[in-house]
């Protein structure tokens, strides 16, 4: 092999394996990273007067969060991650294109306000599923986030059963109440695998 | 003034004509609207959403059905041990009355029922093609997406603007949770 062919051949080897390594980031460039919706940890469908958002939350992300910094405690930090990493969460937010209480966009009588209100607290995590991995997991954690119609939006904290990651993740949201019918939403593996490694201190 | 060369002329001629074309059709080519027609009840049915309701509908229609049919026979049976013997007979008839006043109620609201029900999951379905098909005329830059559905409303297209099949991959993929394109 001529010396030509044999430096071609070790620069692209090298672009290649640059391309193929994780992205090593800042701690807040991470939270910015996984919060932005073209990285696609971010989904989201509008039908009529609402929106409906998924968004998939790594742990780390979660451990980060709780710290309210960006200055990491890491013993804390791994410790959290253990604790956190028996479930995937993701956050369901169900906004109104109306600019009205969810709850109250679109209904006609009071009783509808509180059947909404019924179904979002009780029932909806029966509504709920995750299909990945040729399988159908059942909501484990559902959490209601009231805020009493200051916001246009309500969000939902889910947490579904963790599992290796070898599909993309479809969440199935069969709405009962604001008329929508069954309603996906995927999150690409190829955008989980993308996520960037944190620099930590 | 004398003409020097008239093939320079012919040759400028030409090139204006054919520059004269060039932007005319390319004027037109930005101005008009890009046209497409989809047929609708093709969409409609092959789209995925569709299909799962249809099939969820079908099961409550028979599992009603089987409800009433069992109601049924127990009214025939009744009616005819009534007929043929005397043994415990105005109880019987009691058991009738009530049996046939459970079937008529049951049947009104079933029949109630399986109305709204088609009529809910109907307007689910449309709810998600029609976002479905605006995301698709806006990723596709097409103006105007026209419906031939039989009722008259296109009475003739030409196969080149059919954008049927297309549009029924689209819809799908994005029932299933694809990303917006």
């Amino acid at each position: 092999m001529s010396k030509t062919k044999y430096y071609i051949l070790i620069f692209w080897s090298s672009i290649m394996l640059l391309s193929c390594a994780q992205k090593e980031v800042t701690v807040g460039e991470y939270l910015n990273w996984v919060k932005n919706p073209e990285n696609g940890l971010v989904v989201s469908k509008e039908f009529e007067n609402y929106k409906i958002s998924l968004f998939y939350k790594p742990v780390e992300f979660i451990a980060i969060n709780e710290q309210r910094t960006t200055s990491i405690d890491t013993t804390v930090f791994f410790n959290r991650l253990k604790q956190l990493e028996e479930f995937q969460y993701y956050t369901l937010k169900i906004e109104s294109l109306t600019g009205e209480d969810v709850l109250k966009t679109n209904i006609s009588t009071e009783q509808e306000y509180f059947d909404r209100l019924y179904y979002f607290t009780d029932v909806l995590e029966y509504d709920l599923m995750l299909e990945e991995n040729k399988d159908t997991l059942s909501c484990q954690l559902c959490h209601f986030e009231r805020n009493y119609g200051v916001a246009p939006y309500n969000n939902i904290d889910l947490g579904f059963m963790s599992s290796e990651i070898q599909t993309d993740k479809t969440l199935v949201f069969n709405d009962q109440v604001l008329g929508l019918g069954k309603i996906k939403l995927k999150i690409a593996k190829k955008d989980i695998d993308n996520i960037p490694k944190i620099k930590l201190n | 003034m004398k003409i020097q060369n008239p093939i320079i002329i012919i040759s400028l001629a030409i090139i204006l004509l054919l520059t004269a074309g060039v932007t005319i059709s390319l004027y037109s080519s930005i101005t008009q609207p890009k046209i497409a027609y989809v047929q609708t009840d093709k969409v409609y049915n092959e789209f995925i959403y569709k299909k799962e309701l249809e099939v969820k509908y079908e099961e409550v229609l028979s599992y009603r059905k089987r409800i009433l049919d069992s109601l049924e026979i127990q009214i025939n049976a009744i009616s005819v041990n009534i007929q043929n013997s005397e043994h415990k007979r105005e109880e019987n008839i009691q058991t009738y009355q009530y049996l046939a006043m459970q079937y008529q109620e049951k049947k009104k609201t079933f029949e109630e029922d399986n109305q709204k029900m088609l009529q809910n999951y109907t307007e689910q379905i449309w709810t998600q093609l029609n976002k479905y098909i605006e995301e698709y005329g806006n990723a596709e830059k097409i103006d105007f997406i026209y419906g031939a559905n039989g009722s008259g409303s296109v009475m003739h297209a030409n196969k080149a603007y059919d954008e049927t099949e297309k549009l029924i991959t689209y819809v799908n993929e994005r029932y299933q949770g694809g990303a917006l394109k």
